[in-house]
């Protein structure tokens, strides 16, 4: 069942609710993006573009003014907890990059498949030997150890190119997100394994912005106007909140919404990647915590 | 001044007399080695240079290495996500696998190869990764070029069993060298 919620009143009660249940301490998002620290453009990147899905078309001159769908909003959003698996924490923290598969793009986004299933022993010895390599379990097992240490340290603390999982990830969430990885790299009954987490909406919207928006858009800056953005500047996330209702934010991130470029201005199919993998309650949550944790410098 | 130059022709065919180089072919060959095992009674010094072998871009780099036994290989990670190096075998001896270890990028792990040999290296994280260390017995050794062409020089006069590794799979031949010599193999 899903509800409509649109009016003003209604999104500051959602604005308003305090993060019951919260282990975690949350902050605001800091910093430039992560394309800027790692110096690399927009148009030269795959990070953030797993979807492969971009906006609407422009539309023409005669369906002038735009209008917005009606907001759709699950009963459930409350800004109140959530049961998240690791497949979820997955969505907000590596999917933006790594794809629903988790091959990656290389050569400049790594699949995560091979440094997971390299954490299993048996499955090790199984693809070596289908390359006509014959490890042992004896030697296999100490092998298996490393990588499992050493992608645990990459869950904690990320790495060069791939940004430290920001937010840092508790205990237990490593556990539900390397139980799904286990999972998704297809270890024999890894399915069985999966560990959920109990998380409030404002954790929810803090991975999705810190881990996927992060990615392209600076945490402050100027807000670029639209000739700006036709030459390709990418708009802060401390001006969404300003400049987008909830409704329209959550449209931009799930569906796409033209955008006004250019002197003058029109609509065009703007550049920002549509994240189709996230619900309109998670696209909520992350306006949510933008809203009440206003991005920083 | 005519004694000297008389001197320095017999010089040198004396050397011409006692050494030589041992050159070939390696039908079928993808990368290739030819190591000459070791000549009974003779002794050789311990390598003292190092020898590098890179992960970088997801491949080993150079794809083959060849080396004297005793030489240490000092491995890098030049890639910005973990690496692994380890063997199942040496020339099919699974008694002699070894696991150097994992590592990230700007450290460093060596090993000091006692055993010849062909060596197949593996990276247990990405498993596509596949390198190659040929130990060679003697300080006669070398990699064959593209075409599978190859040449060791300075091979003192004797007899010697050539290997030529492809691929992992070895081809022994035996061989008298008197001066210049060939000697073409055909890969497995």
């Amino acid at each position: 069942m899903r509800h409509g919620i649109t009016t003003p009143a209604a999104i500051f009660f959602l604005l308003a609710l305090p993060s019951f249940g919260c282990a975690q301490v949350i902050t605001p998002v800091v910093g430039e993006s992560w394309l800027s620290h790692l110096h690399r453009s927009f148009d030269d990147t795959s990070m953030g573009k797993s979807s492969g899905a971009y906006g609407p078309s422009a539309p023409m001159p005669s369906a002038w003014p735009l209008t917005q769908p009606g907001l759709q909003l699950s009963i459930k959003f409350t800004g109140q907890s959530t049961t998240l698996h690791g497949s979820d924490l997955y969505r907000f923290k590596c999917q933006g990059c790594h794809g629903v598969s988790g091959a990656g793009a290389p050569p400049e986004i790594n699949s995560v498949l091979d440094p997971v299933r390299a954490t299993s022993p048996s499955m090790y010895i199984e693809r070596m030997k289908k390359a006509c390599m014959y490890v042992t379990s004896k030697d296999a097992a100490p092998l298996a150890k490393q990588a499992n240490g050493m992608l645990l340290d990459r869950l904690y603390k990320g790495g060069t190119d791939m940004p430290s999982p920001n937010p840092t990830l508790t205990d237990a969430e490593v556990r539900s997100l390397f139980a799904y990885l286990r999972q998704l790299a297809g270890i024999p009954g890894a399915e069985k394994q999966q560990v959920p987490v109990v998380e409030p909406a404002l954790r929810v919207g803090e991975h999705i912005v810190k881990s996927t928006c992060h990615i392209c858009h600076a945490s402050v800056g100027h807000n670029p106007s639209p000739q700006e953005l036709s030459e390709a500047q990418i708009p802060p996330l401390s001006s969404l909140t300003s400049r987008l209702s909830l409704n329209e934010f959550v449209t931009k991130i799930t569906t796409g919404t033209p955008v006004l470029e250019g002197s003058p201005a029109i609509p065009v199919r703007g550049r920002m990647p549509v994240f189709t993998y996230l619900t309109p309650d998670e696209a909520a949550d992350a306006y949510l915590y933008l809203s009440l944790y206003p991005p920083s410098n | 001044m005519k004694f000297t130059a008389v001197f320095v022709v017999l010089l040198l065919s004396s050397l011409n007399a006692f050494s030589g180089t041992l050159s070939g072919g390696i039908k079928g060959a993808g990368q290739s080695a030819v190591v000459l095992e070791t000549v009974p009674s003779k002794a050789f010094p311990t390598p003292t240079q190092s020898a590098a072998m890179n992960q970088q871009g997801m491949k080993f780099a150079p794809a083959l290495l060849v080396i004297e036994k005793g030489t240490t290989v000092v491995f890098s990670n030049e890639d910005n996500v973990p690496h692994n190096v380890f063997w199942p075998n040496i020339s099919g001896n699974k008694a002699l696998s070894h696991n150097v270890g994992t590592f990230n990028k700007g450290k460093t792990l060596s090993f000091k190869y006692e055993n010849a040999g062909n060596v197949p290296l593996l990276c247990n994280i990405h498993s596509e990764m596949l390198g190659t260390i040929v130990v060679s017995p003697s300080p006669y050794f070398t990699e064959a070029d593209a075409s599978g062409e190859y040449s060791i020089k300075d091979v003192p006069d004797g007899t010697y069993k050539a290997t030529a590794w492809t691929n992992g799979k070895a081809t022994t031949l035996a061989i008298t060298v008197k001066g210049d010599t060939k000697l073409d193999f055909a890969a497995k």
